[in-house]
């Protein structure tokens, strides 16, 4: 069974897990035998171009020393195998375009969208 | 071929990327896949007749199934008779039908 | 009706705070309507569904007690559907993500949910003819 799993709500990371849940549950899907791979959407588009960790917040005098890294979690995915795409349409329309993709993650044109999701048994949007 | 059940929670109103979803569902339709639509919560303000919302009236007629949720028409007084056409009130069996028989039932 | 008539839900929203947390209950109750066994993985604030702690109150401003309240708990809807399952001999699994169990603090759940994880998730998605997944926005 494949399993397309749609990312849609970003920026959650830094104090939910200190990650991002959605792309951590995709990780623990990937070891648990789950055959899936993951789109990228709306806000999440900017994972796909992200170069740093998440910067640490500063709450009083609590501070975070682990950030969430987005980019080790999808170079987690892109060694698992587990195929990342972004649309260049939302990336465009967000002005991140021009920068680089990180290693792993596919562009595909939103006409192509009708495709991938046929591709997959179920559709799990996040 | 594929079968699609999209549960549309939100509105095009407040949520941008409902309409990106609409037009997903043009898109699959075109295809010729079998397409379905559950408007339910907030998603059931694009079916009433003077609700604005080009995007969701350009599946009226794509051929796509259009269910929209009794109990949300309800809460909101949208009556059954100013539903635009098309338009099928239903309970949420019709989701639960949806995902038993296997088809990719998806919420947004 | 599918031979395999198990469904398994995803869900996110604490407990009072989205319009979701009602459709997706009222999912669960039309399921069992329809015979269909049911698995839940109750993720991030959905684990607080369950919390066992949970407590109606009267309301000043609309001049009744508690009793008269009859506030909605979603332990009791959860307890409300198990019950139900059982009467019908359909199976309810609901299992909390424990580490989102133990980040918000809500370990005393009711009778009815269990502690799991990722890989009871996918278990149970693995059984069932059919997923759905409802996140949080």
């Amino acid at each position: 069974m494949k399993i397309l799993q749609v990312v849609q709500s970003a920026y959650r990371t830094l104090v939910e897990e200190q990650d991002d849940t959605i792309i951590w549950l995709c990780e623990n899907l990937h070891c648990a035998g789950a055959d899936i791979s993951v789109l990228l959407t709306g806000n999440a588009s900017f994972y796909a171009v992200q170069s740093k960790t998440q910067p640490g917040v500063r709450i009083g005098d609590w501070v975070q020393t682990q950030p969430a890294d987005i980019t080790r979690d999808l170079a987690n995915l892109a060694e698992f195998n587990v195929p990342v795409y972004v649309i260049k349409e939302e990336l465009a329309e967000r002005g991140l375009l021009e920068k680089p993709l990180l290693p792993g993650v596919h562009l595909m044109d939103r006409r192509d969208l009708s495709g991938l999701y046929d591709f997959f048994d179920q559709v799990w949007q996040w | 071929m594929s079968s699609y059940f999209f549960v549309q929670s939100l509105d095009p109103f407040v949520d941008r990327a409902t309409d990106t979803q609409f037009s997903l569902m043009s898109e699959l339709a075109a295809a010729g896949n079998e397409v379905s639509l559950f408007l339910v919560q907030n998603g059931v303000v694009s079916a009433a007749s003077q609700a604005v919302s080009p995007e969701f009236d350009k599946l009226l007629d794509a051929g796509i199934k259009i269910y929209a949720d009794k109990f949300s028409l309800w809460q909101r007084e949208i009556e059954l008779t100013q539903l635009k056409k098309h338009i099928e009130s239903a309970e949420l069996h019709v989701v639960i039908q949806a995902m038993v028989n296997g088809e990719k039932v998806i919420w947004n | 009706m599918n031979q395999n008539n198990t469904l398994t839900f995803a869900f996110m929203d604490p407990p009072f705070e989205s319009e979701r947390t009602i459709t997706f209950f009222r999912l669960l109750d039309s399921a069992l309507d329809m015979g269909v066994n049911i698995n839940v993985f109750a993720y991030e604030g959905a684990v607080a569904l369950g919390f066992s702690r949970q407590q109606t109150h009267g309301n000043g401003m609309h001049k009744r007690d508690a009793d008269e309240e009859n506030h909605p708990l979603t332990k009791n809807w959860i307890t409300s559907l198990r019950d139900k399952a059982e009467r019908k001999k359909l199976n309810f699994e609901w299992i909390n993500c424990g580490l989102c169990v133990d980040e918000r603090g809500v370990m005393e759940a009711i009778q009815a949910c269990s502690r799991g994880g990722p890989a009871d998730f996918w278990r149970c998605a693995a059984n069932s003819v059919n997923t759905l997944t409802i996140g949080t926005r």
